[in-house]
């Protein structure tokens, strides 16, 4: 065993005194100060008072590098000395007008020189009227050699210091080479331009060197070697416009402003409320008004809700009325005209199993058949005609196995699962087809299919396509924990139902921590393409590829490891059955701890582009693991 | 992440990282940051050069999406149908939900459909658009389901850069179906597209543009202070504590139901709420005690913390100098933690306990409330009264919204979980969870225990028999049997199993005691009939079904099943002989016809035979019935085919595995496909005998 597994870190339990009213509205941007890594707990109750050992905690496994000290991970003890230094760095450039040398002073060596920052060959690769994108390529010229601190003042010059200044650093390698460590790090800082109403972001890919003689110090940056620079610029043309669009609701308002953590801290954990809030919506026009309504999963305990659309944009709340406000933990809902009478029914996966309603015509729905799903509980949904008979199928993706006495109400541990291995999980939840036979007759036609196949893997997100143009949908599945499934739908000439997995052979099975998928035409050459979000860690980059990770695991088991921290995955299809991998050349991994993601045209101009929703668990303790 | 083991075998590595697991999964539930702070991501693409894809540019700070709350699921639509693509998100913090609007102001550069199906199913999901414009083809697929947890709407949105004037048409690829073209598509608008309409029609916009002026919604300031009302209530530890004298008291809850609710409140003297919850508690403890509350009050000054010794010196000032009329004293380690314990039995954030905190014990020694921060006496005394309330009362103040409580959907019992695993074809699993009730201990109530066994031994009956396990389906049966002796009817599948496993004198033996008990039930009777059927025996199911028309003769169905048994048994004058007489009586049923028309098209007695009636027969029921259902059809095509035209049996066959696989019936597809091989090579179909 890992001696970092022995290791024993008591956790203290603090007393805290309550400050029960604060009259200070803090605002957004001061509790969202990431840039600063502070706490944004500012409003919580300060003063610990009182340490009281209630529980070890045995742990903590060099992953976590809670102590890396402990650990021997002297690459994370100089990882987290010099992310302090390039934080504070960044605080430096927000800050301070002139930037001189006696800024840096403690952040850089004396007497630094550097490469520039800021290609010299920067020019315009995109400009459609809306965004802009500067990019320049040209290697470091070995005779111009400038002062580190006029480098990072021309890296900064197009941006205006002071409060809309931001920057974020990642380091995501670590060399230590006897008191003068490299690193690489992904750079990116973010504001108002100097001149007009645009923002501007410039991104790079910094090699770090630096002096760092006694490890008790903090390192000093030295010099910097710069790649992959890009600018863009733009007017920001998102808005959240919430305000307006829940002005006639104040049970939505207070259901949805507070947070996760705020419901799960009020509400029995016995309804299923855990503190990952892993909840969904649909889509879909309800009664018929040519505007789409949404509906919204909610955690246990809480009411899932019907938000009908109004012509002036605003949105009313319809769940009681209409028979859909199940208090049961609910994670995805999918609307689907399941009897083809032309008006929208509604399946929710619950976390006791799938719910099918009808639609009364009016919008109202009644509850036709409801599928206990007994293995695991239910995550995601997507329909499709599998068989092309002419009705909906659906098929729901499960997680993690339900606890083993079946009655449990699933607490938040119980969520996450228990993957073994880590790398390659297969103790999830079975994954279920119901095939629509009729008359609201739904059947797990699941093993009889050939979906069984690679089925206990932690689904997240199931999406349809039909990849290669056959005529029948095809399946991808989007794996926690492990390897994705690529069910290629077989469909004979009599109308014969029958999938076979074939993500290794088509190159999909993407080992990662698969959280979200959509499917659309990247490229453009009409054939569908594949996004799949992940897990990018710099934790994980840094320590998979040290020396002393895992010292008992093969290269391969390795490799897989590392593949797994790598990020979000760009699959072109190529058109006859196979995919290649085109993440990194496109630069579309770096999603962050991704989760929702998909294929969408910002800008009108055709082409598709991506977004991603990312962020694990901010809570208030300081250091982000 | 924690180290995982590479290979399952090495048992305490598998162990050391569960247990490591474990304790990460509950680290994240007290409070430790992961990966947070992480702001959301836009990539755009640049578009193709030299036939590859560029890299994309990450606008995520300029486009004003990169919002930071730890966001979850994401859909795009133009919910302002304006002409641009607006989202919804879900985030794990507060806002929890977001909308997002584009302010794009497209103008005319994009178009957009939504589907209507009508061979293919309505919704028109899995249809793929090919845009044509120009030289450029832009394609989209309707989806219902995609990305984290989301479906989008079904309105396909084509941004369409410059339209430049050039005509527009779109090709779609309707699921199971011809692909269709829409033609004279203008630039700025939305269209239905209905299958086999061929023309597009235009959606006018319904919605008015989203006011800008009022943006995001904040947040409220998080704080701890909470007051949690428990729906269900727990059992309370025991609690020591040393009063201000030095004396050690023991807390223990009464649990009959004539003790007094308890208010167990922790405090410090140098809290300041603490201290105006006490002064409140004490002016209102008339009050309070007049409606049987106790409260006990005790300090955490004794408790060591961190470096600070306890000092309990200023809790005995303000005890000293305030009098509380109630209990007063210091908990130790040991009741913090027992406290904290049961807050974390109930809620699954856990965090260090404010202070004050307090607990409210009912007259049965169980948890009713808790309160986080100070709690009122008027709160209390509100309170109070709903140690006796009912569920939904308790209902309306455990949950913050009303709603619909829904688990009643789900009956969560072990043999339900084993009919949802038998249904999935995991009769393992079935198996397993059937023997939980089984093998369940025994409880006070033995009539309701015997009842739930010999349900659990039937579903365990029905099981083995599915998959041909005739032993061990007769040894379910019989521990059926043994639990409800009473129940007759459980002899019936005991009989048929002990026979296909060979076990015939005891089959024999089993059945004749349904058929004596059988004497005056005519449902019986039927039922023991159609065991015999399965196990071909004629005579007997002849007998059976003879002895059920007797007791019930104007029941059609024991007539039904007479016929049957002398179309099997191999007596087809006798069979047609009641069928017809069935005609008479009931003239348009489609079973009796259906029937009827499957012997005379199939039998292999030629004297009876007679393919033209047979096909007026199935013809009739097929008016009558559709071509929904496979029987009607495969009647038909035996008919049909009887009759010469092998060609429209086929036809006919065909269909009827369209039907079947409609509702799911593909265990049919084996001997359909036999007839079509049959029909193919040019001879009827014969049943055999």
């Amino acid at each position: 065993m890992h001696k970092g597994l022995q290791a024993f870190i008591a956790t203290t339990v603090a007393f805290i005194s309550l400050s029960c009213k604060s009259d200070e509205a803090t605002t957004r941007e001061e509790r969202a100060s990431s840039q600063t890594g502070e706490s944004r707990s500012s409003s919580e109750p300060q003063a610990p008072l009182a340490a009281i050992d209630l529980e070890s905690i045995g742990l903590v496994d060099s992953f976590l590098h809670k102590e890396p000290s402990k650990d021997g991970w002297q690459g994370e003890v100089f990882n987290e000395q010099a992310s302090a230094q390039l934080k504070e760095l960044g605080l430096i450039l927000q800050d301070s007008t002139q930037l001189t040398e006696e800024d840096l002073e403690g952040i850089i060596a004396p007497d630094s020189l550097t490469f520039p920052l800021v290609p010299s060959d920067l020019t315009t690769v995109f400009d459609d009227g809306h965004y802009l994108v500067r990019r320049g390529n040209a290697p470091p010229d070995p005779g111009r050699k400038t002062a580190l601190v006029a480098a990072l003042a021309e890296f900064r010059s197009p941006l205006l210091p002071g409060d809309d200044f931001r920057s974020k650093f990642k380091i995501f390698t670590v060399e230590l080479k006897d008191g003068q460590p490299e690193c690489e790090a992904l750079v990116q800082i973010n504001g108002k331009a100097k001149e007009g109403e645009d923002y501007l972001t410039r991104h790079a890919r910094w090699r770090c060197l630096w002096h760092w003689p006694d490890p008790a110090d903090p390192p000093l940056l030295k010099s910097i070697q710069s790649s992959e620079f890009e600018e863009t610029e733009a007017r920001p043309l998102f808005a959240d416009n919430s305000a307006a669009v829940f002005k006639n609701s104040a049970a939505l308002k207070k259901q949805f402003l507070h947070g996760t953590e705020h419901w799960a801290g009020r509400i029995e954990s016995r309804y299923g409320i855990g503190i990952s809030g892993w909840h969904g919506m649909a889509l879909g026009d309800v009664n018929g008004d040519g505007l789409d309504d949404l509906y919204l999963c909610e955690p246990g305990g809480l009411p899932n809700r019907l938000l009908l659309a109004q012509p002036d944009g605003t949105v009313v709340d319809a769940s009681a009325a209409s028979g859909t406000d199940f208090r049961l933990q609910s994670q995805a809902a999918l609307f689907v005209d399941l009897d083809n009478d032309g008006h929208q029914d509604l399946v929710i996966a619950t976390t006791l199993g799938v719910i099918f309603m009808q639609n009364d015509t009016h919008g109202n729905f009644i509850v036709k058949e409801n599928r206990l799903v007994p293995e695991a509980p239910p995550v995601a949904l997507a329909a499709a005609d599998i068989d092309l008979d002419g009705d909906l199928d659906i098929y729901t993706a499960c997680y993690s196995l339900r606890s083993s006495n079946s009655q449990d109400k699933e607490g938040d541990a119980a969520q996450l699962g228990r993957p073994i291995p880590y790398h390659d999980a297969n103790n999830g939840g079975r994954n279920v087809l119901f095939r629509n036979d009729t008359n609201w007759r739904f059947t797990d036609a699941t093993i009889e299919l050939g979906l069984d196949q690679n089925n206990r893997r932690y689904s997240f997100a199931p999406t349809w396509e039909d990849y290669d143009d056959d005529g029948d949908p095809d399946l991808y599945v989007a794996n926690d924990y492990g390897r994705n499934n690529l069910y290629r739908n077989d469909r004979d000439e009599f109308g014969n139902v029958h999938f076979t997995d074939v993500a290794a052979e088509a190159g999909v099975e993407d080992i990662s921590a698969g959280m979200s998928a959509s499917w659309g035409d990247a490229d453009g050459d009409g054939d569908r393409d594949l996004y799949v979000s992940n897990m990018w860690s710099s934790a994980g980059n840094r320590i998979a590829y040290q020396r002393n990770f895992q010292t008992s695991i093969n290269d391969a088991v390795r490799g897989e490891f590392q593949r797994h921290a790598r990020g979000n995955s760009l699959f072109l299809n190529n058109g006859d059955g196979t995919f290649r991998d085109a993440s990194e050349e496109t630069g579309v991994t770096m999603g962050r701890w991704a989760w929702g993601s998909r294929f969408v045209d910002l800008n009108n101009d055709s082409k598709q582009d991506i977004i991603v929703s990312n962020g694990f668990l901010t809570q208030s303790d300081s250091g982000d693991l | 992440m924690a180290q995982s083991p590479a290979k399952l075998d090495k048992a305490d590595s598998l162990e050391g990282y569960l247990k490591n697991w474990d304790a990460l999964s509950s680290m994240l539930t007290r409070g430790r940051s992961f990966s947070g702070r992480e702001r959301n991501c836009a990539f755009l693409n640049l578009g193709s050069e030299g036939g590859s894809l560029k890299r994309f540019a990450d606008v995520s700070a300029v486009s004003g999406l990169d919002f930071i709350d730890d966001g979850r699921a994401v859909i795009a639509t133009d919910w302002d149908q304006d002409g641009d693509l607006d989202f919804w998100q879900t985030n794990r913090e507060g806002p929890r939900l977001r909308f997002v609007k584009n302010n794009l102001n497209p103008g005319r550069n994009w178009v957009a459909f939504e589907l209507t199906g009508t061979s293919s199913n309505r919704d028109g999901i899995g249809a793929v658009l090919n845009l044509e414009m120009g030289d450029k083809i832009i394609t989209r697929t309707l989806t219902a389901g995609d990305g984290f947890m989301s479906q989008s709407g079904k309105r396909l949105h084509f941004g369409l850069g410059e339209p430049k004037g050039l005509p527009i048409s779109v090709v779609v690829r309707w699921p199971g179906a011809a692909p269709e073209t829409f033609t004279q598509i203008t630039p700025g608008k939305a269209y239905q597209l209905i299958q086999n309409s061929g023309a597009a029609r235009v959606i006018e916009r319904r919605k008015s543009a989203i006011p800008d002026d009022e943006n995001e919604l904040i947040p409220p300031v998080p704080t701890e202070q909470a007051r949690i009302i428990l729906s269900h209530r727990i059992p309370s530890p025991p609690l020591d504590y040393v009063d201000f004298k030095g004396e050690l008291q023991k807390h223990h809850p009464d649990t009959s139901g004539s003790g007094s609710p308890t208010l167990i409140t922790v405090w410090a003297s140098w809290c300041p709420n603490c201290c105006s919850e006490l002064a409140d508690l004490k002016k209102r403890y008339g009050e309070l005690s007049k409606k049987g509350l106790e409260i006990l009050a005790l300090t955490v000054e004794g408790v060591p913390q961190g470096d600070v010794k306890p000092d309990v010196t200023g809790a005995k000032d303000l005890v000293a100098k305030s009098n509380f009329p109630f209990q007063i004293g210091a908990t130790d380690q040991k009741g913090l933690r027992l406290l904290t314990v049961l807050h974390n039995r109930v809620i699954v954030r856990q965090r260090p306990l404010p202070l004050p905190s307090s607990f409210l014990i009912d007259q049965w020694g169980r948890l009713a409330a808790i309160y986080k921060g100070p709690v009122s006496a008027d709160q209390l005394l509100a309170d109070l009264n709903l140690l006796e309330a009912d569920a939904k009362t308790l209902a309306q103040h455990a949950f913050p919204f009303p709603g619909r409580d829904g688990t009643s959907l789900f009956p969560l019992g072990h043999l339900d979980f084993a009919k949802a695993y038998q249904a999935g074809g995991d009769p393992e699993s079935a198996r397993r969870e059937a023997h939980k009730v089984t093998e369940a201990p025994l409880t006070a109530n033995a009539e309701a225990d015997l009842a739930r066994r010999a349900q659990a031994w039937y579903f365990i009956g029905t099981l083995e028999q599915g998959l041909r396990h005739w032993q061990a389906a007769a040894e379910a049966y019989q521990s059926a049997l043994d639990f409800a002796p009473e129940n007759v009817v459980l002899k019936i599948p005991l009989g048929v199993s002990l026979w296909q496993a060979g076990e015939r004198d005891e089959a024999r033996q089993v059945l004749d005691e349904v058929s004596t008990a059988g004497e005056k039930n005519a449902g019986l009777s039927n039922a023991l009939g159609k065991a015999y059927l399965q196990i071909k025996q004629y005579d007997s199911a002849v007998r059976a079904f003879e002895k059920a028309i007797a007791l019930e003769p104007k029941q059609s169905g024991y007539q039904l099943s007479l016929a049957l048994a002398h179309q099997t048994g191999g007596d087809p004058a006798k069979a047609i002989g009641i069928y017809d007489q069935l005609l008479k009586a009931q003239p348009t049923s489609a079973n009796i016809k259906n029937n009827l028309a499957l012997l005379l098209a199939t039998t292999p007695a030629d004297e009876f035979r007679d393919g033209k009636r047979a096909l007026e027969l199935a013809n009739e029921v097929i008016a009558r019935a559709g071509e929904s259902h496979p029987s009607p059809l495969d009647s038909l095509g035996v008919a049909l085919a009887e009759t010469g035209d092998f060609e429209g049996a086929i036809i006919a066959t065909r269909k009827a595995i369209a039907a079947a696989r409609a509702i799911g019936r593909n265990d049919l597809f084996p001997k359909l496909q036999a007839k079509i091989a049959l029909y193919q090579t040019g001879k009827p179909y014969r049943s055999e005998q």
